[in-house]
């Protein structure tokens, strides 16, 4: 039953849906290549997990890796710039570290992630910038205290919940019950939530602010620092003002200069204090990014990510030439001062001079805590390179005789040099870290050509099954290319490629999950499913190709282009393409924005040049324009509604790219979205809402003529979801009642009630449906049974199976009645019986697709709906002119050209209000909160789903409408279904095209500037994009399916009851 | 026949006048950007300052008008046969009020069209403006005075065919390659160069300039058969 059930899908009506599967499959491997999931060393490290052995010899850990109390605090000066430490800024700093009491290190930082944006006003988009800020902040402070270096995916899967759920040195300091004690930017707090015993966050979006964000910090110290013996192991503190300083005024700026001696009097205030304390004190002071001779940072220029570390001991430092470290150095070296593990996926190594106990580095203590150190390494080494790399590497053969030279010299009857150990740890360590910074970095080439390769095999393939679509001389012909529809041995040999695909591509995602260290899935699996992808998609390349291969002839005849049809295929190739600038991915709304309104100002022309040359031609009472009633109506309809519409449409489009400025050069600009969201703006924008929601209201009212639903049950129902969307708002203080004011109510308690209200929508769409098919059904029956004189009647059935259009001769013994039976009569002449079906429940799921993108969308984003219905209603309309007839060059193929046009024109449309709604290619632009509505609880798929949804509001509600509109155009199942295919391939191609030039232009792009900031975010949203393409897809195939089988399960029950000549109404098959 | 060979003679003074015309726009419109970018101009195109740019092209374009109305007729052409042929570039008072009002509708109308391919709408009004007006003395502006109004509306709308007429296709030629290059420039705004000369409209103003030299060049480069055959016979003489 299943598999019967199945069995419409992989008929090949569907199978474009079904190579973009196997595109979506590549591009899997794509992004596995493109951003390797890193070893994160997973586990939080314990004391157990130090090294008891070195070499032969049993070493009791605890007695050695121990640190004498010291008293750290850790000091970090942001946007603190290399240059910035010297005596001109830091005069006591710079002294100390003349006089060798503190020792300065070149100290590397992670290049970001997300860049800043160019803000402007800094008001306006606060809440953007803000999120960026946290972003990169929380990659420096991940790098700083769990020593490992996040990657792409790291920030990315971090969205939403931004505490820190990696080891961390603070984590290991908790869990081993060390005090620490936190004044700064608040960030920190978010990152690690109830791990300081006092703490005082400070909010860093106030740009402008240079001074009290400082001075919020250094009160807290006298306090901190006047104890004789105060009671914390670490203090860390963050100072912002140097970073606003930076962002507004520049690293020239003269408040530079006085916030340096700032930061230097609280150094010395510092140094001061401790010398009374009994402990020793290490203070660590640093930057955690530099800063742009401009004052901005998000790069990865020199300026920007060497930053000052400076190291001060009571006892002093030995060498003073900078030597240079990495940010990541410091969590296992803040580790060691509180004298707990390294946290677990700590790649870093122990600042040098840290290890120095009285200028000797060679005790017992030092050479573990660097064996310690080297081990967790080398262990991290083995598990990213797998052991027979790891072994062949020169560092790994370097710490092998450095623990042999320990456990040497350990051996009280062998004879070992500490001094050479300590040496090839050290070298083994910086020869590893080498490898494991690079290993975060690097590209899977492997898999990101065989990603592509993938991507370009499916596409190729989906080209020709376009061509064939197309090309195919009519509809009757079509069914040529679906031999293999019939012929078992090309299913089953399909059937056999989509298992061998399926299977590979989860074992390629289990592997890469699991994380197993099995060399085997780190290369074997890897490259066995991709092999075997490759052989499973050329062999379904083969089976299609062959089947198309006698069709494809004469192809020129469709393509007899008009300007806007050419535009439209020009655009949508050139569109993909300009993602070759970065600037264009991060502008991308600009391209569809210039190419829409292109597109309708060409419309605009094209239809005033035909009406044009149709009055003219009336005029001079030419022979093919006479007496054509239909054409003249047409005409006259065209030149005083449609015309006209066109215009306002236009208009209305410009309105709506005012309402959210996007991108990210201009994205500081006000705009209406702004404007209406003002406190002061309330009223308006409440009454902007319920205009919108208004007129929601009427569009899904106007779409329930055709359906089965009792017209007003339904509208009672539609009004209540959108009042329950109304409400929601004004719970949430969003808008307001006009001229009333808020409501207080259990907002989640609202949006229950909204789902309900849809729940039952849908539970009566399919309970009529239900009706109306037994209705029929019994009428059928009845008119067979009435028959008296059994004449043979032979009648072409509808095709009951999807695809292939088996004209299947039904023996029916009947009178030819057309009126009363319904199934004879509808089969050339009126609606069909499952098209009616069709109608009545796209429709109602039109509807609610529409009340539920209402309900995510924010209040000043709610004119969206009603808009795309109406843009997707006037393009309709304005393409289906058979204008074309009355040129020379017209042919026969305006239906299938017509579908060709709208379904660009959707595509567009998607992409247009994506982008009018605000969003970007930039993950800043995703409204996070709009995954929360509803929600009393964290449930991670169903917010990501929410997300989504309200995210690809534009592309999701575009795919339906046209659905939509296919399906109310054509009133014979099978007319249907060609169109749907034809939509369905060009979609698809679409899809893939975007597919394949985006990965190519990121592959080629791997080592640009902007990799992490704009091209991988765009990965992302490619991604997710293809995602919801499929699911709509998806989406259309159950509803052709869910008729099917609900007719078959009616008609199955129907025919046990009346003892009919059930053979004769096979609807199987 | 006796048709035939009046019609040839129209068409060789019409490519005259068309050479000359190109040649002309072919020095000016280069000139202008040359001499706005030694001056360190180029950001100032959208702005009232730079209106000498249109108003020297205004004047390229009115010279070329007079010389195709001051070329001397050849003396059968007076014949009272020919009416309809001279319609197209004799130049009538009618056509001149016409013109006047017809101008500013299409400033009017690039405008709107501007705003709805994206210009500000509140602020840099004088940019579209220029850019607008600029759009109308490389475009509407020849076509109008060269063949009137009616035909400048029919290549606008390419409702009608203009086959043979060798005028009337250049006008179309120029005024279809000038939007385009304006319709090409503006890809270079969203670029993140930062540099003056892509603010707006700076970018659409120079594509425009482009698209109608290049226009010209291709006509010239079109003629270059009738040229050459020109100078042959006059050294012959």
């Amino acid at each position: 039953m299943l598999v019967e059930m199945l069995l419409p899908v992989v008929r090949l009506q569907w199978v474009s849906l079904l190579t973009l599967y196997f595109a979506f499959g590549g591009f899997i491997i794509f992004l596995y290549g493109f951003f390797p999931l890193k070893y994160h060393g997973g586990s939080d490290s314990a004391w157990e997990d130090l090294p008891t052995k070195i070499g032969d010899i049993g070493v009791d850990a605890k007695k050695l890796y121990v640190r004498n109390h010291t008293r750290t605090v850790l000091m970090v000066i942001d946007a603190l710039r290399y240059d910035f430490m010297s005596e001109k800024y830091m005069p006591y700093t710079a002294g100390l570290i003349k006089d060798g009491k503190a020792c300065l290190y070149k100290a590397q930082a992670e290049p970001p992630t997300v860049t800043m944006p160019r803000i402007k006003s800094t008001v306006l988009k606060q809440d953007k910038a803000q999120w960026r800020r946290t972003v990169n902040l929380w990659r420096d402070v991940f790098a700083m205290t769990t020593g490992s270096i996040s990657n792409f995916i790291d920030v990315a899967l971090n969205f939403g919940s931004s505490a820190v759920t990696e080891d961390s040195f603070i984590n290991q300091a908790k869990y081993n019950k060390r005090t620490l004690v936190f004044y700064g930017d608040d960030t920190w707090l978010r990152l690690f939530p109830n791990s300081f015993m006092r703490s005082d966050g400070t909010t860093s979006f106030y740009v402008s602010d240079f001074t009290e964000v400082d001075l919020n910090v250094t009160r807290h110290l006298p306090k901190e620092l006047s104890p004789a013996k105060p009671d914390w192991d670490l203090m860390i503190l963050h100072y912002l003002g140097l970073d606003h300083i930076g962002h507004l005024e520049g690293p020239s700026s003269p408040k530079v200069f006085p916030k340096m001696l700032e930061m230097d009097n609280v150094v010395e205030m510092i140094m001061n204090a401790s010398r009374k304390w009994d402990e020793e004190t290490i203070l660590i002071i640093c930057g955690d990014h530099g800063m742009k001779d401009s004052g901005s940072h998000g790069g990865a220029s020199h300026s920007e990510i060497i930053v000052p570390l400076v190291l001060t001991q009571n006892k002093g430092c030995s060498p003073t030439h900078p030597s240079e470290v990495d940010q990541i150095d410091l969590a296992p070296t803040l580790s060691y001062l509180l004298s707990v593990p390294f946290p677990g996926g700590s790649t870093g190594q122990i600042l040098p001079q840290i290890l120095t106990k009285n200028g000797d580095l060679l005790s017992k203590e030092s050479l573990y805590t660097l064996h310690y150190n080297a081990k967790m390494n080398v262990d991290a080494l083995i598990k990213i390179l797998g052991e027979e790399e790891a072994y062949k590497k020169e560092c790994y053969k370097q710490y092998l005789s450095a623990v042999k030279h320990h456990a040497d010299w350990l051996d009280p009857t062998k004879t070992g040099s500490s001094k050479m150990a300590a040496g090839l740890y050290r070298s083994s360590l910086n020869n590893m870290s080498h490898y494991l910074t690079k290993s975060i970095v690097e590209f899977d080439m492997f898999a990101i050509v065989l990603g592509i390769f993938t991507i370009f095999a499916t596409f190729l393939c989906q080209i020709l099954i376009t061509i064939v679509t197309y090309k195919s001389e009519d509809d009757t012909n079509s069914n040529k290319m679906y031999h293999f529809n019939r012929s078992n041995l090309q299913t089953r040999l399909i059937m056999m490629c989509v298992a061998v695909c399926i299977s590979c591509s989860l074992f390629t995602v289990v592997c890469g999950v699991s994380q197993t260290e099995s060399s085997l899935c780190k290369v074997n699996i890897v490259s066995l499913s991709g092999a075997g992808m490759i052989i499973a998609i050329l062999a379904t390349n083969f089976v299609i190709i062959r089947n198309i291969r006698n069709n494809i002839k004469n192809i020129g005849e469709m393509w007899i282009l008009n300007a806007i049809e050419v535009f439209l295929i020009v655009g949508t190739i050139v569109q993909p393409v300009t993602y070759g600038g970065t600037s264009f991915i991060e502008e991308e709304h600009q391209i569809w924005y210039f190419f829409w309104t292109t597109v309708t100002f060409l419309t605009l022309a094209y239809t005033a040049k035909v009406l044009l040359d149709y009055y003219r031609k009336k005029s001079e009472n030419a022979t093919e324009v006479q007496d054509k009633e239909s054409l003249s109506a047409k005409m006259d309809k065209t030149a005083k509604t449609l015309w006209p519409q066109w215009m306002l449409l236009m208009m209305l489009h410009r309105f709506l790219r005012t309402l959210n400025q996007t991108g990210d050069k201009w994205a500081f600009l006000p705009d209406a979205g702004d404007w209406l969201t003002k406190d002061e703006n309330i009223e308006i924008l409440s009454l902007f809402s319920i205009a919108a929601l208004f007129s929601t209201i009427a569009i899904c009212q106007n779409n329930l003529q055709t359906t089965l639903i009792p017209y007003k049950t339904n509208c009672v129902l539609i009004i209540a979801a959108t009042l329950c969307i109304f409400l929601y708002r004004v719970t949430i203080q969003s808008i307001h009642i006009p001229f009333y004011g808020y409501l207080d109510f259990n907002e989640n308690y609202i949006v229950r009630v909204f789902w309900v209200v849809i729940l039952i929508i849908i539970l009566i769409e399919i309970w009529s449906s239900k009706q109306y098919i037994e209705k029929e059904i019994k009428s059928v029956v009845s008119v067979e049974s009435r028959s008296s004189n059994p004449t043979k009647v032979t009648y072409v059935g509808e095709n009951y199976a999807f695809g292939a259009k088996n004209h299947q001769k039904y023996n029916v013994p009947g009178q030819v009645d057309s009126s009363s039976s319904f199934l004879l009569s509808s089969i050339h002449t009126e609606v069909s019986f499952r098209m009616k079906l069709m109608k009545s429940r796209t429709n109602v799921f039109i509807n609610v697709m529409m009340l539920v993108c209402s309900l995510y969308l924010r209040p000043h984003n709610l004119i969206l709906v009603p808009s795309i219905c109406i843009t997707s209603k006037i393009v309709n309309r304005i393409l289906d002119h058979k204008f074309d007839s009355i040129l020379p060059t017209y042919k026969e193929k305006s239906s299938r050209k017509n579908v060709f046009c709208k379904t660009l024109f959707h595509i567009w449309m998607g992409s247009l209000f994506y982008f009018y709604q605000g969003n970007s290619n930039s993950l800043a632009s995703v409204d996070i909160g709009s995954g929360y509505i509803g929600l009393d609880s964290y449930i991670p798929p169903v917010i990501a789903l929410q997300m989504g949804i309200h995210t690809y509001t534009g592309p999701i509600l575009s795919s339906f409408l046209l659905f939509g509109n296919l399906v109310q155009e054509n009133n014979q199942w099978d007319k249907f279904l060609v169109r749907i295919k034809e939509n369905l391939a060009i979609v698809s191609t679409h899809r893939m095209f975007v597919l394949l030039v985006y990965t190519i232009v990121s592959s080629i792009l791997r080592y640009h500037l902007f990799v992490w900031t704009v091209i991988s975010p765009k990965l992302l949203f490619e991604f997710t994009s293809t995602f919801f393409t499929m699911a709509t897809m998806l989406i259309m195939m159950v509803f052709c399916c869910t008729v099917l089988w609900q007719e078959r399960l009616a008609s199955s029950s129907k025919t046990k009851n009346v003892k009919t000549k059930s053979d004769t109404r096979n609807f199987e098959d | 026949m006796w048709t035939g060979n009046l019609n040839a003679v129209v068409e060789q003074k019409s490519r005259a006048s068309i050479a000359f015309g190109s040649a002309l726009s072919l020095a000016v419109a280069p000139l202008l950007v040359v001499l706005l970018s030694l001056r360190d101009e180029l950001q100032e195109l959208g702005h009232y300052s730079s209106a000498h740019v249109p108003l020297a092209l205004l004047l390229a374009e009115s010279l070329k008008f007079v010389f195709a109305a001051a070329r001397p007729e050849v003396p059968y052409l007076k014949d009272a046969k020919l009416p309809k042929i001279r319609k197209a570039t004799k130049f009538r008072l009618r056509d001149f009020f016409k013109c006047l009002i017809f101008l500013p509708t299409c400033v009017g109308a690039y405008f709107v069209a501007l705003v709805l391919f994206g210009a500000p709408i509140i602020n840099q009004y004088e940019e579209t403006f220029m850019l607008s007006l600029l759009l109308t003395i490389l475009t509407i502006f020849p076509s109008c005075f060269h063949a009137g109004v009616d035909p400048t509306m029919s290549i606008l709308t390419g409702s009608r065919k203009f086959s043979g007429d060798k005028t009337m296709e250049t006008l179309q030629q120029h005024i279809f390659l000038t939007l385009f290059g304006t319709w090409c420039g503006a890809i270079a705004i969203p670029l993140d160069w930062d540099r003056p000369w892509q603010a707006w409209p700076v970018p659409c103003c120079l594509g425009a300039l482009a698209g109608y030299t290049f226009s010209h060049m291709l006509t010239l480069i079109k003629l270059l058969p009738f040229l050459a055959m020109r100078i042959a016979r006059k050294t012959k003489y």
